[in-house]
């Protein structure tokens, strides 16, 4: 008897509860998100380059587009980890040669545009497309160093006159940094031998050689170091704001190594993640790079001033990284 | 603990009011708290509701006025004029058009005249002339593809406190349908606080998105909770929005026309606190309750205990005799009327008892003084006497043995005293055995051995006669010259009266009767079971009377007892 009483009393409690609880229904069910409107795109861009691309993509398409950031090397892995299950639509970002290096990931795709990209750095099988391309230049202070004794050249790097004025950052961390070094090798292995000019750069340095990237503009903009070599980009982007920056394409000309986009092997939404790589080699999205976001555009007959490329030896780079990088470490003392 | 409960009534009664009391207590508390719960929730819901039907009327309100005000400006030959005019006066001419139109909107949004390439050319703003947009690009490319209409997107490009966070743009088109131009109204973080201020609960956040939920305004609070984060997020992956662990409930209204969206998210009426503070006052009340338990519990059960101790007490006295115990409870319900009524009882027995004790005493004087009314003996034994004497005068020999038998006998059956000596005994079953030898017409002789050191042994009076009463009458009935031998003698303290007959002996059964010494079916034998008893009582279990056959025919009845002598009584 005792006990239904109490079951009694339990059911009544639970009705009251039941009663208080409902009366908010305030998200409506047409609410829901299709999964065929829908793409996840791994970026080791910064934001203020895939946001507006990212956005425009949304508006023109009605793709909602979910953005999961991160460095090139970290996405990479996670692309390899991931295997194909339950991950991401499209890698956008990363230089073609680490995106090279993990072709068995990406599902071989040629836009529909191929014609009118610029070929030199053409995936062979398909396995990216090309995004924007970052020529590797001189920055220098014009505060501390006038036009006329700017240097010139590559060549002009490896002379002693610059000793201790260079700002590079360590191409152990930076794979722009390590670019340019190849760039530079590669260009005045004509002349000189490899050892030599690395021996001369690395003795220009001073020893002081710096962490990342990042650091070789603030050290020149500081007034710490009077050059510096880095992305035109980041370049560009500092002459915005800083009229004392100024920059030099060395006359021998440089390597432009693009970074590109990769379709991840069974993407999910796979359709959406062509027409996301169509639309980031598309005129607007190209024009904007170079309009807005600093960069050079990889279409034909792009409308920034041209500079005098060298082809960068993307193979030649990949293969002797190691030995390249013993070197350098023998040379600098590095640990 | 069931056990524990059951042995005391002071337990019992805690459990029973504890039950009653708490019970109660917290059923009406649960109830209460959830009504309350869910008539708050629907106040703050209607509440909330009508908060986001009047933020959005403010907000299409505001779109309405800036697009017709936009329209205005774009079909301004004056101000269309100024977008390309160098002359300095024609352009302040086109300003001042720009600001006349403008006026009443000043407050809440800038306006800017750009051209067909994207390059701002008039501007309302403090900061003056905006730079420039990509006309192939998000916000110029939609206002030129839709021509007719106001385009609402998201600032993109500036960062800061100052930079537009929604800008809309309606394209200028020339008589050619060819666009000229852009009408672009950026709306700012302040200009937005102004549109709402009053419209919503400032605890509530409220933040508008645009279509793809990306947040382009916020106010404060929603900044601090991350509305639109959170809410795209979970739109991503595909979850629920709503979700239990967030405690904060969203309302969504799309704005009309615009593909924006306001989210208003509002803090639980009940937070935790409320609810925990609830739950204390009820666990207060419930210690309360449990105290009071205890004490009620104490009281009511020395209430109602008191009297039953009490009657317990007294009872145990009466069971040792003693009835003068009386409890005079003074209460007046059930348990003074069970005290009453005890103390009737005690009452009652000892009057009924002292009545019987008063009986009895009268019954016993009355007894006595029967006895004292009764025939002296002595005028009787004197008649026998003189009957003796005259028929000894008158030669009846016969008459005078019966009437000295007589005599003799009913001397001794008269005296009060229990125990007589052997001789005395002998002598009067002697005149027993003479008065029926006269009466049976002398058909029986009789022998009496009884040696002289035994004579003077005390017996119970009266044992021997009976036993040989039952020899003449039943055992030497229907025989001509019977004889009864009277063998008394004595062996290791031990004295044995052997009474013979040589008649026609007992039957077995009756034998077996007397051996079981069953008195019920004794009927006809009761002499011999009274002696055998009398001998019981007196001596013990050892002693008593044995009958069994003769071999030759007749019956032998022995009586045992212990040889005593002198006065036993």
């Amino acid at each position: 008897m005792k006990k239904r009483i109490l079951q009694a009393a339990a059911s009544l409690f639970m009705a009251a509860v039941m009663t208080g609880g409902c009366g908010s229904g305030q998200i409506q069910e047409e609410y829901r998100l299709e999964e065929s409107n829908k793409l996840v795109v791994y970026t080791s861009h910064k934001e203020e380059i895939y946001g507006p691309i990212v956005r425009e993509f949304e508006e023109r398409t009605g793709i909602w587009v979910e953005v999961v950031t991160g460095g090139t090397n970290d996405l990479l892995d996670r692309i390899a980890g991931e295997n194909g299950k339950n991950s991401g639509d499209v890698m956008f970002g990363g230089g073609v040669d680490n995106l090279n290096a993990y072709a068995a990931y990406f599902e071989p795709y040629v836009s529909s545009q191929w014609e009118q990209l610029d070929s030199a750095y053409a995936s062979e099988d398909g396995a990216y497309t090309v995004f924007s391309k970052l020529p590797i230049v001189i920055a220098y202070n014009k505060k501390l160093v006038i036009s006329a004794g700017t240097p010139r050249s590559w060549r002009d790097l490896t002379n002693n006159h610059w000793q201790g004025n260079i700002a590079f950052a360590d191409p152990y961390r930076s794979g722009s940094s390590y670019t340019a070094l190849m760039t530079m090798l590669q260009i005045l292995s004509q002349d000189m031998a490899e050892e030599e000019t690395l021996e001369a750069f690395v003795s220009n340095l001073d020893g002081d050689i710096l962490a990342g990237s990042g650091e070789v503009l603030q050290e020149v903009t500081a007034g710490k170091k009077l050059i510096g070599i880095t992305l035109e980009e980041t370049v560009l982007k500092e002459m915005d704001q800083n009229a004392d920056i100024g920059m030099i394409y060395p006359k021998e000309g440089t390597a432009a190594v693009p970074d590109g986009s990769a379709l991840i092997k069974n993407a999910p939404h796979r359709e959406n993640a062509e027409l996301f790589i169509e639309f980031t080699v598309s005129e607007d999205v190209q024009r904007l790079l170079e309009d807005r976001l600093y960069r050079r555009s990889v279409r034909r007959g792009a409308q920034s001033t041209p500079v005098r490329e060298v082809l960068y030896d993307l193979e030649y780079s990949e293969t002797h990284r190691e030995e390249i990088l013993t070197q350098w470490k023998e040379l600098t003392g590095q640990p | 603990m069931t056990t524990i409960i059951r042995k005391s009534f002071k337990r019992e009664l805690f459990l029973c009011f504890l039950v009653v009391a708490l019970v109660p207590l917290v059923i009406t508390g649960c109830f209460l708290v959830s009504v309350l719960k869910a008539r708050l929730s629907k106040d703050y819901e209607e509440k909330t509701q009508a908060q986001l039907v009047s933020v959005e009327a403010r907000m299409t309100g505001t779109f309405d006025a800036m697009e017709k005000v936009a329209e205005e400006i774009l079909a301004d030959p004056v101000i269309v004029d100024g977008i390309t005019q160098t002359d300095s006066w024609l352009k302040n001419k086109a300003y001042k058009r720009l600001y006349e139109k403008t006026q009443d909107l000043r407050e809440i949004a800038w306006f800017h005249v750009y051209d067909a390439q994207g390059i701002c050319s008039l501007s309302t703003s403090p900061q003056g002339v905006a730079g420039e947009l990509p006309a192939y690009w998000g916000l110029l490319k939609v206002a030129r593809t839709h021509s007719q209409d106001m385009i609402l997107r998201r600032a993109s490009w500036e960062q800061g406190a100052d930079a537009p966070c929604l800008q809309g743009a309606h394209a200028i088109l020339d008589e050619n349908e060819e666009c000229v131009g852009f009408v672009v109204v950026d709306m700012t973080e302040t200009h937005f606080e102004t549109i709402l201020s009053g419209a919503y609960d400032e605890q509530n956040g409220i933040a508008v998105l645009d279509s793809f939920w990306e947040d382009v305004y916020s106010t404060k609070a929603a900044k601090e909770a991350s509305l639109a984060q959170t809410l795209r997020t979970r739109w991503m992956a595909g979850e629920d929005l709503r979700q239990t662990t967030d405690g904060i409930t969203f309302y969504i209204a799309p704005i009309t026309r615009t593909g924006l969206y306001i989210i208003l998210g509002r803090e639980p009426v009940f937070t935790q606190d409320v609810t925990n503070m609830t739950a204390g006052v009820i666990m207060i009340m419930a210690v309360c309750s449990l105290l009071l338990c205890v004490l009620a519990a104490g009281v009511m059960s020395d209430y109602l205990t008191t009297p039953v101790k009490r009657l317990t007490k007294a009872m145990a006295r009466v069971e040792e005799g003693d009835l003068d115990v009386q409890i005079k409870s003074g209460r007046k319900d059930e348990l003074g009327q069970l005290s009453a009524s005890f103390d009737g009882m005690t009452r009652q027995i000892k009057e009924n008892l002292e009545l019987q004790v008063k009986q009895q005493k009268e019954l016993n004087d009355s007894n006595i003084a029967m006895m004292q009314a009764q025939l002296n003996p002595h005028f009787l034994y004197n008649t026998l006497d003189t009957i003796k004497w005259v028929a000894k005068a008158h030669h009846v020999p016969e008459l005078a043995t019966l009437a000295s038998g007589l005599a003799r006998i009913l001397r001794t059956s008269i005296s009060e005293a229990p125990f007589i000596s052997l001789s005395e005994e002998v002598s009067l079953v002697c005149a027993y055995m003479d008065i029926q030898k006269i009466r049976f017409d002398g058909n029986f002789s009789y022998d009496v051995e009884l040696p002289l050191e035994l004579e003077e042994c005390r017996v119970p009076k009266m044992i021997i006669q009976p036993i040989v009463e039952n020899a003449i009458l039943h055992g030497l009935k229907e025989r001509e010259d019977g004889h009864i031998f009277l063998n008394i003698y004595e062996e290791e303290a031990v004295l044995y009266v052997d009474v013979y007959d040589d008649g026609c002996g007992m039957d077995e059964e009756i034998l077996s009767l007397l051996r079981e010494r069953n008195r019920e079916k004794l009927k006809g034998h009761i002499g011999f079971y009274n002696v055998d008893t009398i001998i019981r009582l007196h001596y013990g279990m050892q002693y008593g009377l044995y009958a069994e056959n003769q071999p030759g025919g007749g019956t032998k009845v022995r009586i045992t007892l212990p040889v005593a002598t002198g006065n036993l009584m």
